[in-house]
């Protein structure tokens, strides 16, 4: 039998129309957040190679210099000096470290956990269900800030201390948003199917459900990198974050505060940064949510 | 109805009893607030006796009855650091946080609802774009940063409103701004989405035809319908709003809940710190219950079930 001439142009017709679409969303891509988060993404990676100076190093001689651009400023420091007459460049490049890093390590930790839970709750359905989305619900309404606080002052300040309470709640997050997806993944044929086949609940869940709920996993993830790193900044503002002499974003705009009359820049340059990276992810994970999975644009 | 209600005040007591377990392990796990109250030279004789005063040596379980039974009774404990009643401390802030929560959502709903309108009349066009932006600003910058940028601006510069404290209106007006801010970010998105959505729906093309007027069509027709989640969004950050209020209050140096509970942590004055999450999910909890019922009387088809 030749093949019939009108379903090859249709055929060829969805595959266009295909090509177009993506071509419009990737035209649409954020280039100018990508940009800025390229950056500052190098600068979590290589601080030491970009900054001009020691982030750490003391020069009390060089107390609240203004950025050189202005009168008064120091050539050898381009965005002035804190309070100890340290590098506020440097301490800027390095706090990414800490911002970028925790970020990432936070949201793998809770992506993987509450996927997981998700997808066993999903799957079993039924009293295991119904537990862990009271428990899932529990974790939402808690005050995530305040609990971190408790944390800081019982357990002690630290990077690792800041990524477990975050994570601890962030994963319900997770939790809810894949039970939900794989509430509707179990009813298609192909599960059934693969049911009838004998196949194991960690087969179904790692061969058919997992690959389907990657792209919403995805995308939430993007999401969240903004409310963590503003979590982390304010727990690092509020004291409770990773502790001095580490530079942190948070605790810079903290060390600031006092001096905004005399040295508004100690506080606005780690804040901008801190404002530059969140606006970035956001408008990178708006996009990414439309083009991806649009069933989440009321997240 | 009434089968509602009742459901929905005992799972509210079951929330609370949980959060008040959580809150009171979670003190207990840490440091003693012995060590905060006696000076570092204290001998060991002096601290069982402090532990003793304070019932800190008893086993945990009895410990929680016994704090459980006090609360029962209105005795929330007494305060580590100032040796005041706890709920005093609590009630002496309560009514500037929530006047403050308050001040924020009024902004927020004054500013949001009316931008996300117009957004979605005029898609694409340069309203639109500036409430897109206006939105992810709002999302963008942490409440500690627009607070401080604030306060440089019409504290610092200009002089046009004080930064510290909650002694008139006007010390309002920068922390609700700086809070009002970030929620009308979302009320801005959720009018302007649920605006697109309804704007499409058959009955407001059916209303057109008929030839009502393009007011009467957006603000009768529209609105009403695409203005339900707003409802519910507008709740939650009620709560929200006094639970993500401490950078803003320490910030302000404002008199608030939030600001009680950051120093109660870094006192370890457990009472007080009991007390300010206990008044504070109770407040959560009773306004989703009120948003519920409001959802019911809005969209007759809610039955509260």
């Amino acid at each position: 039998m030749t093949s019939d001439p009108i379903v090859v142009t249709s055929r060829s017709v969805t595959r266009l129309v295909r090509a177009h679409e993506l071509l419009r969303t990737v035209r649409r891509m954020p280039l100018a957040s990508l940009a800025v988060l390229m950056v500052f993404i190098i600068c979590a990676i290589i601080p030491d190679l970009l900054s001009p100076h020691d982030p750490l190093q003391n020069h009390l001689a060089d107390s609240r210099l203004p950025p050189s651009f202005m009168g008064g400023g120091d050539q050898r420091y381009l965005l002035g000096t804190d309070l100890l007459g340290r590098d506020i460049l440097s301490r800027t490049i390095r706090g990414a470290q800490v911002s970028l890093g925790l970020g990432f390590v936070t949201i793998t930790i809770a992506a993987v956990v509450g996927t997981l839970i998700g997808m066993v709750a999903g799957l079993h359905g039924g009293w295991v269900d119904a537990v862990t989305m009271r428990i899932v619900d529990g974790f939402l309404a808690i005050p995530l800030i305040l609990i971190a606080l408790v944390f800081s002052v019982t357990v002690g300040p630290g990077f690792w201390t800041v990524v477990i309470v975050i994570s601890l709640f962030l994963w319900a997050r997770y939790a809810r948003q894949v039970r939900g997806e794989v509430l509707s993944i179990v009813e298609r044929d192909y599960v059934a199917l693969a049911r009838v086949a004998g196949a194991s609940n960690w087969r179904l869940m790692s061969v058919h459900i997992l690959p389907n709920v990657m792209g919403t996993v995805v995308v939430l993830s993007t999401l969240q990198v903004a409310y963590v790193i503003i979590i982390e900044a304010t727990l690092s503002f509020l004291g409770a974050g990773v502790p001095p002499p580490a530079p942190t974003w948070g605790g810079m705009v903290a060390d600031g505060q006092l001096f905004l009359r005399e040295a508004w820049w100690m506080s606005t340059v780690p804040g901008l940064a801190l404002a530059l990276v969140v606006l970035s992810v956001n408008l990178l994970g708006d996009w990414l949510r439309d083009a991806l999975d649009p069933t989440l644009r009321q997240l | 109805m009434i089968r509602f209600i009742t459901r929905r005040v005992i799972e509210g007591c079951i929330a609370l009893l949980g959060v008040a377990l959580v809150v009171f392990v979670l003190a207990r796990t840490g440091g003693s607030p012995v060590d905060v109250m006696l000076p570092i030279e204290a001998t060991a004789e002096q601290r069982a006796q402090a532990t003793a005063r304070l019932g800190l040596d008893k086993p945990l379980y009895e410990q929680f009855g016994i704090y459980l039974l006090n609360v029962a009774q209105g005795d929330f404990g007494t305060s580590i650091r100032t040796r005041l009643p706890a709920i005093d401390l609590v009630t002496s802030r309560l009514a500037n946080s929530l006047l403050l929560a308050l001040a924020a959502l009024t902004i927020a709903v004054a500013i949001g609802v009316p931008l996300g309108v117009i957004a979605a009349m005029r898609r694409n066009g340069p309203w639109d774009r500036f409430a897109s932006l206006f939105a992810l600003l709002g999302l963008s910058l942490p409440n500690f940063f627009s607070g401080i940028l604030a306060i440089w601006i019409f504290a610092v510069i200009l002089g046009v409103l004080p930064a510290q404290g909650a002694a008139s209106w006007q010390h309002y007006v920068l922390p609700a701004a700086t809070m009002g801010w970030f929620t009308s970010a979302g009320v801005t998105r959720l009018v302007r989405s649920g605006m697109l959505e309804v704007l499409g729906a058959e009955y407001i093309k059916l209303a057109r035809a008929e030839g009502l007027p393009e007011r009467s069509v957006v603000m009768r027709h529209a609105f009403r319908n695409a203005v339900l989640p707003v409802v519910t969004f507008v709740g939650m950050s009620y709560g929200l709003l006094i639970g993500a209020a401490v950078a803003t209050e320490v910030v302000f140096g404002f008199p608030g809940l939030a600001r009680l509970a950051y120093e109660a942590v870094q006192w370890r004055d457990f009472p007080v710190l009991q007390a300010v999450v206990l008044v504070w999910a109770t407040i959560i909890i009773g306004v989703n219950f009120a948003v519920d019922l409001l959802y019911g009387v809005l969209d007759p088809r809610v039955r509260l079930s």
